[in-house]
Order: C-alpha cells, then structure tokens, then sequence
C-alpha cells in the first residue's frame, strides 16, 4: 500500500521525460504548449546523467528474466 | 509561460564531464530533423560543429555503457559469490553462503547444473516419487560405467524430462537411463512444463556452450530475482537446516520428513499421509467441477504434444543413442490408485499402460538389432503398495511409505533390484511386487490388478469408503459425463 502510494506520488508528482529532455515533438505535432517548468530536473549531457542512466539502463537488464520457483505440494 | 523553439540547444548545455560546456547547437534544423536519431547529424554534416556534436554524444554514450557494464558485473559477481541457486558452487563458505535455501525450490535449475559438475553416464529421470526413492549408491547402479545421478524432480513433466534427457546427453554421452513413470504420465493429456523449468539453462544436441552460457548462466547472473536470492541467502545463514539434497540428486527422505517437514513432524506420519491423500483429490478433481452455467470443454490434445508423444521421443533417443532405457511405472500406494478410480481415471491408466507396451513393441520391432525394451509396472495392489496405516492417532511411521505418494527408499531399492535383476543379500523383494508388462502379459497382469483391487475394496472398505467421501466431496455436483472424459 505505502509503495503504490510512493508510486503514485512518483506518478503524478515527477516530472514525465518530455519535461526532462525538453522534446516538443516534431513541429505542429503537439502544437504550441505551455512549459510549466516544475522542475529543475532537466536531463544534460553530462557525466552525472551519464551514469544515472546507465544504471536505470542496467537495471532494466537486470529486471528482464525471472528466476522462477516452484512448489509442488508443500516441498 | 513560452515558446519553446530550441529545446536540444536548451536543455543541453550546462556542465559537462569536466568542465563547463555548451553543446553547439546542431546545424540546418528543420523541423523534420527535430525527430531524427542523433546520428542523423553523422550523415550530412560535415562541419566542425556536427564533429564535435557528435563527439559529446559518443562519449556521453560510452559513460552509459560503461555504467551499464559496471553495475552488471558488479551484480553478477556477487551472484556468482554468493551463488544462491548453487549454480557454481565456488566458494561455499560457513556462515556467508554454505546454506542455499533457494536451490530447494528451484531443483529444475540447481540440477541443470549440477548435472554438469557430475557429468553423469547414468542417469534417473521421474518425479518426486523417484527422487525420493531412487539412490544412486545401489548395488546395481553403483557398478555401472561413470557417475550416476538422480536428476528427477518434483512434479516432473515427460516433455521436461525428456529436455532433461538430451541436456545430460549433450553434457556426456550417457549410457543408462532409468525412467520412472507416474500414472498421471500415463494419461492422453498434452504435455507442459513448470513454471520453473527454464530451456534456457539446458543444453541441446550440439549446441555451442557458449550460448548457454549467454543465455543461462549471464542471464542468472545479472538477474534482479538472483540478487534478491543473493541477499536472502546470506540473511538465511542462521537459520540453516539439515541439507536433504544428497550429492547424487537423491532427496534423502530420513532428513527431509524426519528434520524438515514441518506437518510430518508436528502431526505425524498417519496425519501427514492423510493430508496427503487430500491433497491428491484436490489435484485429480482440479478443473471438475462445472461453472455455473458453462458446458465443459472437450480436451483437445496435439498429438505432438502429449504425453506419449514425448515419451516416444524419450525412447527414441534413447535407441538412437544405443543407451539402455529401463522404464518402470512407481509403486504409489493403493490410495492413489482408490482416488483414480473414483475419479473416473481406471479405465485411462489401464489404457495408457497398453499403449505404453504398443509403443515399445513398435520401436523394438524397427530396431530389431537392439535389445528388447520393457516396462516393468510396480503400480497396483502388492504386499507393499497395500502395506496398513497407522491407527489414527499414532505418530509411527509406516514401513514402505512417507505418504501415499512417496515411496521409502528401501521400495525404491525393491524396484531397482527387479529392474537390474540384482538379488541382494538378506534383501528379499516381495513375489507380488512388481510385474514386466509385455504384449503377452498386459492382459492378464491388468486382469489381476482389477481383481486385487476388488479384494483390496472389501478388506479396506472403510479406507476406500472414506477416500471416496473426499472425491465426492470434492467434485460436487459434477455430472457422470465429465468424469469419463476427465
């Protein structure tokens, strides 16, 4: 329950990758918009960012395979 | 409140990896280029700019593969040290990662492995039932060529254990083979795997190890379920229990009911068989029972895919490889078999027992050079499959039996005696236990069994009425029909 709520939170309240990379889109696809500018959270070229991504990079590798168990009857 | 007309030029200036450095913005943007791929800049552009643009994207691009490359490794060597599914086996050190709690309920995996450690010329495939039962240190096993290895498993599938099968053939040629079918393997239904059984981990005919290696072994080891496995492992160091995985794959029964099981323990063995007994109801009656309003489904079973298929296929390789199959059908207890009857499954077990004795009939007719092969059926009514329960009450144990699924390993010793045609010393095997099914004696070893239960209903009614109240029970109102089909 706490986590979902973090989640949420996490959902609502963080900024979505448009607002981190600055992307408009190609022109006219989402016309004219409104930056809001929430955040100071904004994705640049540097060694920081670098590594912060290669780590959520390696963590996706690491979330693709499960290693499953298995209890037949109660073994 | 803005325009925004430049976002990359925007947002990509600020501190670069060492000093302060604003990114040149990329030249000719139009609008069509503001969504190509960064690399788009490498195709027309040849200025100064596009260079030195291109140059702050290779090297952010190799900051995120080297982090990528660190984590990663970072992740599996720790794996690889901690080795929770005992995979590798390197360091197994008192107190850090000696006990491995989570191989116990992925054996599939832990035995892909292992079979590679042991390198087995002789193996056992089957399910729990022969994983309790069968050691290798029997007489008859002991003194054939190479190791041997107990590599059946819990609730074991006849499409994994042929997997199985191949994976410890292309690991080394394997000489003997002992298959240890259950009634359920017996039944026309198609076959399936577990949800921890992985092909990834197993090896094919020839298959490069290498991607094995890339598939299994990397994969494991940069795997956030094994970095979890990894943690509990060490937390789980004090709470270590008795190690019931025996060095040839055997689950030794005296450790495992006797110092683990928590309800063999706490209520007794007469308890625990009878829990058991529920249990197996619960599984034969699975799916009986109609929703409401729904007519049930006719099976539809690939031929490809069903069970006789796959142990066609098991036989098959088996003959193609010139090793020697020994097949046999497990002693469960009569209970089990009271259960199938009243669940409506007699009539297909018998039928899969014919069919099963067709089969080798026709392979060993194609293969008239090779010796003849048989299937030796332990299953039915015997002086062991019926050996009497503990009052209720008592905490005795029973003298062939931990439940009625799961035979002693003194049985198991029985059957392999018969099966190698051993005769121990001070070891009898019972006259009744155990008969070879062959086309000439299906017949009448099917007529005797029906007769022995009939004999087997009237001199343990009670036992047969009550396992007949829990099928009902069970099943509800399930109409006739469904219990034919099922």
């Amino acid at each position: 329950m706490l986590l979902a709520l973090c989640l949420l939170l996490l959902a609502w309240l963080a900024p979505n990758t448009q607002e981190l990379t600055g992307y408009v889109g190609p022109d006219g696809a989402y016309g004219r918009m409104e930056m809001t500018n929430r955040t100071q959270l904004h994705w640049r070229q540097t060694l920081r960012w670098g590594v912060a991504v290669g780590c959520l990079l390696a963590l996706c590798f690491m979330s693709l395979s499960h290693v499953s168990e298995f209890l037949y009857f109660q073994f | 409140m803005g325009e925004i007309t430049n976002p990359v030029a925007s947002k990509m200036e600020g501190p670069s990896f060492d000093h302060e450095v604003t990114l040149p913005e990329r030249p000719d943007r139009t609008s069509e280029r503001r969504a190509e791929s960064i690399f788009a800049a490498f195709d027309s552009a040849d200025s100064a700019n596009h260079a030195e643009w291109g140059f702050h994207w290779l090297r952010y691009c190799a900051v995120v593969a080297a982090s990528v490359a660190v984590l990663l490794f970072a992740v599996a060597g720790i794996n690889a040290f901690i080795d929770p599914f005992g995979i590798y086996r390197l360091w197994d050190i008192e107190g850090v990662n000696s006990y491995k709690p989570a191989i116990y309920h992925r054996v599939r995996l832990f035995k892909a492995y292992e079979v590679g450690r042991v390198q087995p010329q002789t193996i056992i495939l089957g399910s729990s039932r022969s994983h309790l039962g069968f050691r290798c240190s029997h007489e008859a096993l002991a003194h054939l060529d190479g190791p041997c290895y107990n590599l059946a498993f819990d609730g074991a599938t006849t499409r994994e254990m042929f997997e199985y099968l191949q994976h410890a053939h292309a690991i080394h040629p394997l000489k003997h083979v002992v298959l240890g079918l259950d009634a359920y393997h017996l039944i026309d239904a198609t076959s399936f795997t577990r949800p921890d059984f992985d092909p990834l981990v197993l090896l094919q005919p020839h298959e490069f190890r290498a991607v094995r290696f890339v598939t299994g072994d990397l994969r494991l080891l940069t795997s956030f379920d094994t970095l979890r496995a990894s943690i509990d492992t060490m937390e789980k160091q004090k709470e270590a229990q008795q190690n019931w995985f025996s060095p040839d794959g055997q689950r030794i029964g005296k450790i495992f009911f006797r110092q683990v099981e928590k309800n063999f323990l706490e209520f007794g063995p007469r308890a625990y068989f009878d829990e058991i007994d529920r249990l197996e109801v619960a599984f034969q009656t699975e799916g009986m029972a109609p929703r409401p309003g729904s007519q049930p489904a006719a099976a539809v079973v690939d031929p490809t895919q069903s069970n006789f298929a796959y142990i066609k296929r098991i036989v098959d390789f088996c003959v193609a490889n010139k090793i020697d199959l020994r097949i046999l059908i497990t002693p469960a207890h009569a209970h089990q078999y009271e259960i199938a009857r009243a669940v409506g499954a007699s009539s297909s077990i018998e039928n899969g027992k014919r069919r099963l004795v067709r089969l080798l009939s026709d392979v060993a007719g194609a293969h008239p050079e090779q010796p003849a092969l048989s299937v030796w059926d332990f299953s039915g009514y015997s002086s062991i499959t019926t050996e009497p329960l503990p009052p209720l009450g008592s905490r005795d144990e029973m003298r062939f039996y931990w439940d009625s699924s799961h035979f002693k390993e003194v049985v198991g010793d029985y059957v392999l005696d018969r099966l190698f045609s051993v005769f121990a010393a001070g070891q009898v095997v019972p006259q009744d236990f155990g008969v070879q099914l062959t086309l000439r004696s299906i017949e009448p070893a099917l007529a005797r069994e029906r007769a022995e239960q009939e004999a087997y209903r009237v001199s343990h009614s009670e036992d047969v009425a009550h396992l007949r109240n829990l099928v009902n029970r069970a099943i509800g109102e399930c109409s006739p029909a469904v219990f034919v089909r099922l």
